[in-house]
């Protein structure tokens, strides 16, 4: 879930713009006192803003749709990052929305500033003969003019850890974005919690996996770093543990072993209750808790998300 | 052998950083990135203490101050604010606090 920050309503204030994994669009408008409480996004027909593939609510399951234009057919994406921006330079904000898959399409905004009526379908962002589209199952995409010729750019990270860019090569209000070239490469290493392999390094170096970016001027030198949440597995060294310690392993090692069955079974389920979910978070949370206690021990893979800056040279 | 994993470990820090001196077809341009470091927040490692998953990292000014915060959205749909504490010119981030919403922490319906 990544915020923008942007004038969505037109008040002056700065409100909120979030893609999240439920697959629909929201906006936290912001106020003189505060930020409101997050509202759906809706189209000029008054429904969601989404692609193929959400999380149902009312049917609590994941769910399907199709808001392909009219004679083609889009694929079944799941929609996980909404950027606001004036496409066209038609004074108004479009929304761009980043499918989980790599893909992006727009929605229109044929409304006006301040009032949006967006287009009740999903426009595939073309890139040459083929559609835009970054590889590694993007986190978020950040709209940018990242080489400085007045023009927005597409930078996006992704789930396997390389950061891209896309550079636009259209005219104002007309955007033809290359093909993606990379900043960072991908991490090179098991995406979650555990799976680590034997070359890991003996400490944090570098995010590896799940990398939303922003591109920013973070040091006021004039040119856009790069600020990068993401995961990374590293393996420490081993040590000799006392009588206690050895103790204390053994009763967390229990314990790790009870809540991961206890995980499996909800795993097997094909759909679950609200109270199923929460118990599935607390347990993930709990694994994490063992796992980060027992890393003290143990020289076993241990992963941990942090925030990174890649300082422009 | 201690010798041995140093010279290893200086071998693969110099080639995670050789692999971020990135440059892209087109232009005289470079990216180029100094070696990554993780941003600290009150003193610890950002996200040390937070334990958030998925931290989306955003510059943003939340309050209307006129000074950038580092805002950081998670997998639970939490907004945490990070205020620059620092000194003019200097960035320092003081300790995460929940971003709010008409007086409660603020959350997005993430699934």
């Amino acid at each position: 879930m990544c915020p923008q920050g942007v004038d969505f309503n037109a008040d002056g204030v700065n409100d909120l713009v979030v893609g999240t994994m439920e697959g629909v669009a929201f906006l936290v408008p912001g106020s003189t006192s505060g930020f409101k409480q997050p509202e759906r996004v809706l189209d000029c027909e008054g429904r969601h803003i989404l692609l193929g593939k959400f999380f149902n609510r009312e049917a609590s399951k994941w769910d399907e749709t199709d808001r392909s234009p009219k004679g083609k057919k889009n694929p079944v994406d799941h929609c996980v990052a909404v950027v606001a921006v004036d496409w066209d330079a038609d004074g108004d904000l479009d929304l761009l929305l980043g499918a989980k898959e790599g893909r992006f399409y727009l929605r229109k905004n044929k409304g006006k500033k301040g009032q949006p009526e967006f287009t009740a379908y999903n426009e595939p962002i073309p890139a040459g003969k083929s559609v835009l589209e970054v590889p590694g199952e993007l986190t978020a995409p950040r709209l940018v003019d990242w080489n400085d010729d007045g023009r927005f750019d597409l930078v996006c990270g992704s789930h396997d850890g390389g950061v891209y860019l896309c550079e636009n090569k259209g005219k104002k209000g007309k955007p033809a974005f290359g093909k993606p070239e990379t900043l960072i490469p991908p991490g090179g290493q098991p995406r979650f919690m555990g799976s680590g392999s034997g070359n890991l390094p003996a400490e944090p170096l570098r995010p590896t996996s799940g990398c939303y970016v922003d591109a920013v001027d973070y040091d006021g030198d004039g040119d856009l770093d790069l600020l990068v949440g993401g995961r990374c597995t590293w393996k420490p060294e081993e040590r000799q543990l006392t009588a206690a310690e050895q103790q204390r392993v053994k009763e967390l090692l229990a314990e790790e072993k009870s809540a991961q069955a206890e995980m499996e079974k909800l795993d097997a389920k094909a759909s679950r209750s609200e109270e199923e979910r929460a118990t599935w978070s607390q347990l993930y949370r709990k694994l994490e808790d063992l796992d980060k206690e027992l890393c003290t021990y143990l020289p076993r893979p241990r992963s941990a998300e942090f925030v990174w800056l890649y300082r422009r040279r | 052998m201690k010798g041995i994993m140093v010279a290893a470990v200086a071998a693969l820090v110099s080639t995670t950083i050789a692999l971020e001196r990135v440059s892209w077809a087109g232009g005289a341009r470079k990216a180029e990135f100094e070696a990554p470091v993780r941003l600290l927040a009150d003193g610890k490692f950002l996200n040390e203490v937070e334990n958030m998953l998925y931290p989306s990292p955003v510059l943003l000014d939340v309050d209307s101050d006129g000074q950038r915060e580092l805002v950081c959205g998670d997998l639970w749909g939490r907004l945490r604010v990070y205020e620059n504490v620092g000194e003019e010119g200097d960035t320092t981030w003081g300790p995460a606090v929940k971003l709010q919403s008409e007086g409660k922490d603020l959350e997005l319906p993430n699934w």
